[in-house]
């Protein structure tokens, strides 16, 4: 029997610190696609909340936090990052995407700042806070943005453009570290 | 106050002591054409090459006169320079808003040999004959020339400043920001503006343009609250800086005003800094608020006399400017020409300051009235100037008034003719100003922009008093419609003087008056613009160049629009203004696209067998921003064709693999999935069983065909669909708009899954081999006849192995999660060399193709219909779908039209090339005769020759016929046989296995 062996969608470009902004990609654990059947949210959601004590996310919404997050991903859609999904899931589609997605870490002092050379939307801490999800664009790649722990934000991007949004977020950071020893 | 005077080399003007916002305690060095200056810290270009008495800056644009300054804010249409060289040359930099460091590179422009010895001034001398327009009459003759020889010649002597040619050197930036209330321009209103909305608690940018905060506070002599002004500045700064909620943005200048709340503007960053390091040197905000207020102040304008062009020629603003700011002298011995009380205090500030004012001469006649105190130095009411002299300095001035009419010796002349509301950005919607008697100069239009407040001089509002007041209650007023509350603003006591300009706009008088310095635009030249029917204002735009090139005719615009309505007989209102566009002030590419330079442009978008690939040294080729190996290249070839002809050969004899990892993969579930893809595919999908592949064909709404694919059913109610590479986002739009639009009823959930997978075609007679090396457990053929596909396991990783080819050969693909990718790709390369085949590219698998006669892009080219590709038979006649309707039209399928055919070359030439155009043998070549073309050419290593896909009329009809294949751009002229567009096994035995 071959074996093949899983390879890391990102090389060499991640873990960054540049400054006081640190890039990293965290292992996001299984990331499963999920969309109700018509009609049928409700008893996902229940089954949803039985396996992991949250429902289903509203538009723009992420459920859950740490290990286990539902976001909203689109019209009828929602992406579970971190656990696999529970066997019973009332007709929902679903489809792994643990290898389509790249997740992306950013944090430290100005992270909002970094983002805004790169995402046009407002991520002020007060518009775009915890328990929020957008999808855009960083530069030309497009993401999936979430709150992460504390200051941080996740990114996830696909993961053939991983390379891409790594160097646009380095540049970035590069941008934001340089502006800040000039006004120290 | 006393006065110390320093005479620089030029002899003239100098530092003022005691006066002035520079550090003289950090003196700079900078250099101008060459030569080593010195200045301060907190000078610019313009007030340090005063400093040092300075006064011929530039040549102008069409005449090559001599210039100097004219401004000492933005608006300066003169003072054009060079800073840098190489890569970081950036050439028409105002020098008024450069600031200096250590070691500044400047030099002049549109000047040879040198800036005081400027051989082109001769075309000064020509002036009668290069008037406005002199160009549309004088080269018309011979026709062919303009192109060759006179527009080249035109611009050489002509124009600006140059590009290096290099690259630009120097980190840019792009970014958004986004805040409650956008405040525009830092002067009295401005900060009035701020602090209003700031207490209120709201998110504030604060833009200006200059280092500093204070606006034209800066520039005068002024007292709010009882003490100088900027104390009253400096205490509003700190308030502010000191807010979360307030973001300061300085040397940013608002540069377009957008749809939504949104605004352009540009932030020199770093353009002050010796060393930027890695600070950009140009930032490109793109500002989304909520509300905005323009408080961008006022341009003051000059008067249009004779020789009021010449370098000591100045806004009287600006001299108070390089005075009060920079604590430079304009000059020596100044003369003031004014039509408002703004002669007056540029004379006092002068004088105070212990400069020679050597007359006052103010337009209007009840001057001395209106300043009974008067002043210690030569008042001429009623008087005007109408002649200077000077070559390159101002050495005389005429002034003529009732029975006076006399030279007098100045080297400054300090004019002002009123100021004009810096209002563009409230005309970049559309609306047009409103014209102000009252203030002679045009005023905002009210609501002109959705959103946004005009207060203080942008209002039409000059005094300090007035514009804090307005600054306040404008902030108010936009703050309330954002339903947010303004604490009442204390107004400081602040100097509250009523406008007193009585309109002038031009003096006649031998010789030409100036209107737009930058462009050469002259009274005379809109007088023949009027004469010769070009009297509208934006045909006179175009006609002189009046107000167009950077400066936009900030400071000449009104007065030219004022002399435009006199020489046409109307009003200045009826008159109007030419139209306002974005950006207000220049903009540099560099600063709009930063992100996107060099590999930022577009994505690159890596297989998962990327770095396996590029290890075997495969140059690449992009396809939808993928990376595609092209070939494999083996020690010893040294040409691609080489590599091709060897992976062909290598497939259709042993096996190949080829990387598919990029052909987009969309799956779609639901209930209606197989409804709703009958609907999308001109071919049937419903009555595919689990398991099974089919080809599917897509058309667009009007008919033609989207793309093609291979439909796998892999559930009852899940399918899955692969795209062409670079077709993938087009059918995902294509199937989401279907899904939500047209068919909003249906259980339909579509996801792309090009991501998850990396997949591998194993094609050629040994494939199976290489695939039961893999699996983990051995699979017969009979178990997976052509066109279906299974679950299988490898290395025990969920593995879905599809029988199907785009080869033609006998051929398998396998699809595993992304992560394992390289991994099976170097598994199933090793295995594939060990039976004597190895990896091909996309130039082998394009030849394959095409010897099988599969259409891909270029032949589903967007204007082929199923019937011109030979897959008419697809359309199911008894279903709809999309095109359906639009397909069955006359046109799109009569026999007039190109249809897909095999061509080949049976001449003496035995080439082709993809392009080619086709005619019947005997034709003449003409376009008229042109019946098709070359969609796709290779040479076909399996059959030994030359063989094409052509798009040729009524092609179906004519196999066995000759045409000729003419590829002018490649001189290949080859006579082809029309043959069927399969090649190669056309029963497709190999395929099937």
């Amino acid at each position: 029997m071959v074996e093949l062996i899983a390879k890391p969608a990102l090389g060499q470009g991640v873990p960054l610190r540049i400054g006081r902004l640190a890039l990293e990609a965290p292992d996001p654990g299984v990331l499963s696609w999920i969309a109700p059947a018509p009609g049928r949210q409700g008893q996902l959601a229940a089954a949803l909340r039985a396996a992991f004590g949250f429902g289903w996310p509203e538009p723009g919404r992420v459920l859950g936090a740490g290990a286990a997050r539902l976001a909203w991903f689109g019209p009828g859609q929602g992406m579970l990052i971190g656990p696999p999904p529970p066997g019973r899931l009332a007709g929902a589609a679903l489809a792994d995407q643990s290898d389509a997605w790249v997740l992306l870490r950013l944090d430290g002092c100005g992270v909002e700042d970094a983002l805004a050379r790169l995402v046009p939307l407002d991520l002020r801490p007060g518009r775009f806070g915890r328990g929020q999800v957008a999808r855009s664009l960083l530069g030309r790649v497009p993401v999936v943005l979430l709150r992460g722990p504390g200051t941080a934000v996740d990114l996830l991007v696909p993961r053939s453009m991983g390379g891409s949004a790594v160097a646009l977020l380095r540049r970035a950071m590069a941008i934001v570290a340089a502006r800040a020893r000039q006004a120290e | 106050m006393s006065a110390c005077f320093r005479a620089p080399a030029g002899g003239a003007p100098v530092r003022v002591a005691g006066k002035g916002l520079v550090e003289r305690s950090r003196p700079l060095r900078f250099r101008f054409d060459g030569r080593w200056l010195s200045g301060f810290a907190g000078d610019t270009a313009a007030s340090a090459l005063l400093a040092n008495g300075i006064r011929l800056v530039g040549r102008s644009f069409k005449y090559h006169r001599p210039r100097g300054l004219f401004a000492a804010g933005p608006e300066e249409p003169n003072a054009l320079l060079t800073v840098g060289r190489g890569g970081a040359q950036t050439p028409n930099v105002r020098a008024t808003v450069q600031e200096i460091y250590e070691g500044l590179d400047l030099r002049s422009q549109n000047r040879w040999p040198s800036l005081k010895h400027d051989l082109l001034a001769f075309n000064d001398l020509l002036a009668p004959f290069l008037a406005a327009g002199f160009y549309y009459k004088t080269f018309m003759w011979p026709r062919g020339f303009w192109e060759r020889l006179y527009e080249p010649l035109i611009r050489r002597a002509a124009g600006l400043g140059r590009l290096s040619g290099a690259p630009a050197e120097g980190v840019y930036d792009t970014a958004w920001a986004h805040c409650d209330l956008l405040v525009i321009g830092a002067g009295a209103a401005g900060l009035a503006a701020a602090l209003t909305a700031a207490r209120a608690g709201a998110d504030v940018i604060l833009a200006d343009e200059n280092p500093r905060l204070g606006g034209r506070l800066l520039d005068e002599e002024e007292e709010i609250g009882g003490a100088p002004a900027l104390e009253w500045v400096r205490a509003v700064e700190a308030e502010l800086s000191a807010l979360a909620n307030v973001r300061i943005l300085r040397r940013t200048t608002v540069t377009g005003a957008f749809d939504q709340g949104v605004f352009a503007a540009l932030e020199r960053s770093g353009l002050h800094l010796a060393e930027p390091g890695g600070v950009p040197l140009e930032c490109f905000w793109r500002i989304v608020a909520r509300g905005a207020v323009l408080c961008a102040g006022a341009l003051e304008r000059s008067v249009a006399f004779a020789g009021n062009d010449r370098p000591g020629v100045m806004l009287a603003g600006a001299v108070r400017a390089y005075l009060h700011r920079y604590g430079v002298a304009a000059g020596r011995r100044v003369a003031i020409f004014a039509n408002s009380d703004d002669g007056w205090r540029t004379a006092r500030d002068l004088q105070a300051a212990g400069i020679e004012v050597a007359a006052l001469i103010d337009s209007r006649a009840d001057s001395a009235d209106r300043h009974r105190a008067g002043g210690d130095f030569p008042v001429f009411a009623g008087a005007v100037v109408c002649e200077t002299r000077g070559r390159h300095a101002l050495r005389r001035i005429r002034l003529r008034g009732p029975g006076l009419d006399r030279w007098l010796e100045a080297d400054t002349l300090a004019v002002s003719g009123g100021w004009n509301p810096a209002l563009d950005l409230s005309c970049h919607a559309g609306a047009h100003p409103l014209w102000n008697e009252r203030i002679a100069a045009f005023v905002p239009c009210p609501g002109a922009l959705e959103g946004m407040e005009v207060a203080g001089a942008a209002a039409g509002i000059f005094s300090t008093r007035g514009a804090l007041k307005s600054g306040a209650y404008r902030a108010k007023l936009a703050l309330e419609r954002l339903g947010m509350k303004a604490p009442s603003f204390r107004l400081p006591d602040a100097d509250d003087t009523r406008p007193s300009v009585v309109p002038l706009w031009h003096v006649p008088g031998p010789g030409r008056a100036w209107l737009d310095l930058q462009n050469d635009v002259t009274v005379k030249d809109l007088g023949l613009a009027a004469r010769e029917g070009y009297g509208a204002v934006e045909h006179m735009k175009r006609y002189t160049t009046q107000g167009m090139a950077p400066d936009q005719g900030k400071s000449s615009n009104v007065t030219a629009i004022a002399v435009l309505a006199r020489v046409s007989g109307r009003g200045i209102a009826e008159t109007g203004t030419t139209t306002f566009r974005p950006p207000c002030s220049p903009v540099s590419i560099a600063a709009m696209g930063a992100h996107g330079r060099g590999r930022g442009f577009a994505p690159e978008r890596f297989s998962p067998a990327h770095g396996a690939a590029q290890e075997r040294g495969a140059p690449m080729a992009e396809a939808g921003l993928w990376f595609r190996p092209l070939y494999f290249p083996r020690p010893g070839e040294t040409a691609w064709r080489q590599s091709c002809d060897r992976e062909v050969t290598m497939v259709r004899t042993r096996v190949g693999i080829c990387d598919l990892s990029p052909l987009g993969k969309i799956e779609v579930f639901g209930r209606d999935a197989a409804r709703f893809l009958d609907f999308v595919h001109a071919n049937r999908m419903s009555g595919l069983k689990v398991g099974r592949l089919r080809y599917g064909l897509m058309l667009r709404e009007d008919g033609f065909v989207l793309d093609d694919g291979i439909c796998a059913r892999l559930g009852r109610d899940r399918f899955l669909l692969t795209t062409t590479t670079a077709g993938a986002e087009q059918v995902l739009a294509h199937l989401e708009f279907a899904a939500q639009v047209l068919c909003p009823e249906q259980d339909l959930r579509i996801l792309p899954v090009t991501e998850q997978w990396a997949q591998l075609a194993i094609a050629g007679p040994h494939a199976l081999a290489v695939v039961n090396s893999l699996l983990d457990r051995r699979i017969e053929p009979a178990e997976i006849p052509f066109m279906t596909w299974r679950r299988v396991a490898l290395g025990g990783v969920p593995t879905r192995l599809f029988r199907v080819s785009f080869s033609g050969e006998f051929g398998f693909e396998l699809a595993v999660p992304a992560r394992y990718g390289d991994s099976l790709f170097r598994l199933a390369l090793a295995q594939a060399e060990t039976l004597g085949g190895g990896a091909f590219g996309m130039e082998a698998l394009n030849v394959m193709r095409i010897e099988k006669g599969f259409p891909a892009h270029a032949e589903i080219n967007g204007r082929t219909t199923a019937d011109d590709l030979g897959l008419g038979h697809m359309l199911a006649a008894d279903k709809e779908f999309i095109g359906r309707r639009m397909a069955c039209r006359e046109g799109l399928s009569e026999s007039g039209r190109a249809q897909l055919v095999g061509l080949r070359p049976v001449g003496a030439v035995r080439t082709l090339s993809a392009g080619a155009g086709l005619f019947a043998d005997g034709d003449a070549p003409r376009h008229e005769a042109l019946q098709g073309h070359v969609t796709s050419a290779a040479y076909s290593p399996t059959l030994g020759h030359v063989i094409g896909l052509a798009l040729l009329r009524n092609g179906r009809a004519r196999h066995g016929e000759t045409v000729r294949a003419l590829d002018r751009l490649r001189g290949i002229d080859a006579r082809c046989e029309v043959v069927a567009p399969v090649f190669f096994d056309p029963a497709g035995r190999r395929m099937r296995g």
